[in-house]
């Protein structure tokens, strides 16, 4: 098993790094098929005559789980590689498969809770985590671009996997719930592929490799990108971390009061609009959360980080303000507010990285994004709790039409102006939590490294 | 930035073929990777698109 080693992933000399983004997509595609279980959940419901919230529970627990696995594995992560961390990703996700198809074969949800849930969440928090510090080493010119890439595949499989479960239901037998077991197989052997082949591709760059052409940007330029690392032990004592959780937290939180509720919610602001359409605009609102993230986070390389969550959050929430006062008057105002809502959504997803590589370093950006993502998981709670209660409450009082959400979208405006104050407060990491800077001058020039050799970082 | 240094760009040439020669069924491997997930991305975004499109309808 050598060859999962981190030394053994080290690039050859004039290595093209653009050979490196297809590995995190293909972990990312596979692992972004979480985003479309809802695609089972009838066939579920039929197969075990159980309730709406006994199902939902597995996506429930798989998010959970994603969020403890990537904030507990991301320091094992650092220090093993990423080939390690992606055949560990791989090895979860694909037995979390095969042990959820065995549960619905002999009818024990709990076992699919097993399955998928619990073995398949862990791979999913490895997996998200574990290309992110490497392409940021890859294009440390364009860390913004470098996550948008990968990020863009988390969303992306949930498109790829949601017409090919729902073909895969249709073809294996004749109701979708005798098709369950050969699905999730199918869909296993998919998985498990396309993620090996992610993790025998995935390189890291030499140490001291740089693009060609590119020198770090002098000290001083831009005070907002940090020229030290700062490790993950560290990283959590300082208030720039906790703030960029809240940071996160109200992204999140914001764009899934939207996702949520987005079928009915476009039905009941226009009586005129039917279940058919409203599923285009589902569909539309998944192409702007998976363009918001290559296009957001690429564009951040450009603007800087803390102006594009300016952007995100501030204008994010006048876009809240507008879609509650004037959103009913027409259906082309309310689908376009709505997706550059989502699309930010997005975008808060894939810059993370990159804004913690502007301000902790890239020593252990990846462990220090893991821990970050426990916001994912507790937003994942509060953002339906929220839409979901006050819709209740509302419908409870006979409120009808746009006027159920009206609450929601205040709501959800003054969650982001919340994050907005936060992400205002961030200044850069105080140089005590720096980790010692080595001279350059008492460095020893760098070997030209080939494909498993052995190196200062690895041995 | 703990690391500064540029990699050499004068090694032996015999060094540089040795890893080129090694590192080809990689990157053979990684190019036909980034068609595969190209296709996958452009199949999700086609079938998308084509939901999406009954917004319009």
């Amino acid at each position: 098993m050598r060859w999962l080693d981190k030394s053994r992933t080290v690039a050859p000399r004039g290595y093209n790094r653009w050979l490196v983004p297809p590995a995190a997509l293909a972990v990312h595609l596979s692992i972004g098929q979480v985003y479309a279980f809802s695609v089972f959940k009838n066939p579920l419901l039929d197969r075990f005559g159980t309730s709406h919230t006994s199902v939902a529970v597995i996506f429930s627990m798989a998010i959970v789980m994603l969020g403890l696995s990537a904030a507990f594995g991301g320091k094992w992560m650092e220090r093993n590689g990423p080939r390690k961390a992606m055949a560990l990703s791989a090895v979860c996700w694909v037995t979390g498969f095969l042990v959820a198809a065995l549960g619905v074969a002999v009818g024990q949800l709990w076992v699919v809770y097993l399955g998928y849930g619990l073995i398949g969440g862990i791979g999913l928090g490895i997996g998200y985590i574990s290309p992110v510090s490497t392409l940021i080493k890859w294009f440390p010119d364009r860390p913004g671009l470098a996550t948008g890439l990968a990020i863009m595949g988390f969303g992306g499989g949930a498109l790829v996997a949601s017409p090919l479960t729902a073909k895969l239901l249709e073809t294996y037998a004749p109701t979708p719930s005798e098709a369950i077991v050969p699905t999730m197989l199918t869909l296993a052997a998919v998985y498990a592929v396309l993620m090996t082949c992610g993790a025998v591709t995935i390189r890291v760059p030499a140490p001291g490799w740089r693009p060609e052409g590119w020198t770090p940007p002098v000290p001083g330029t831009n005070r907002m990108q940090s020229h030290a690392d700062v490790r993950v032990a560290n990283a959590v004592r300082t208030p720039q971390f906790y703030l960029l959780w809240i940071v996160l937290f109200t992204n999140v939180t914001a764009g899934i009061g939207i996702l949520e509720q987005a079928s009915p919610m476009i039905q009941d602001f226009f009586p005129a609009v039917t279940a058919a359409t409203a599923a285009g605009f589902v569909g539309l609102l998944s192409l702007a959360n998976m363009g918001g993230r290559f296009v957001w986070s690429t564009t951040s390389d450009k603007l800087g980080r803390k102006r594009t969550y300016i952007m995100y959050l501030g204008v994010g929430a006048l876009l809240y303000g507008c879609l509650a006062a004037v959103g009913a008057s027409a259906v082309g105002l309310f689908v376009g507010l709505t997706f550059v809502i989502v699309s930010f959504y997005g975008g808060g997803f894939a810059t993370i990285p990159a804004y913690l590589k502007d301000l902790f370093g890239q020593l252990e950006v990846g462990a220090i994004h893991g821990r970050l993502l426990t916001a994912w998981s507790a937003a994942g709670i509060a953002g339906p709790l929220i839409v979901n209660g006050i819709a209740d409450a509302r419908s409870a009082q006979g409120v009808t039409g746009a006027e159920l959400y009206l609450p929601s979208l205040v709501t959800m405006c003054a969650v982001l102006v919340v994050g907005f104050v936060a992400n205002m407060l961030v200044r850069p990491v105080a140089a005590r939590f720096h980790e010692p800077v080595v001279d350059a001058a008492v460095v020893t020039p760098a070997e030209p490294v080939g494909v498993g050799a052995t190196t200062e970082e690895t041995r | 930035m703990t690391t500064t240094q540029q990699q050499v760009s004068d090694a032996p040439v015999a060094t540089d073929d040795a890893a080129t020669a090694k590192g080809a069924p990689v990157r053979a491997m990684a190019l036909a990777l980034w068609v595969v997930v190209g296709s996958l991305l452009a199949y999700g975004v086609a079938q998308t698109a084509l939901k999406a499109s009954a917004l319009f309808a």
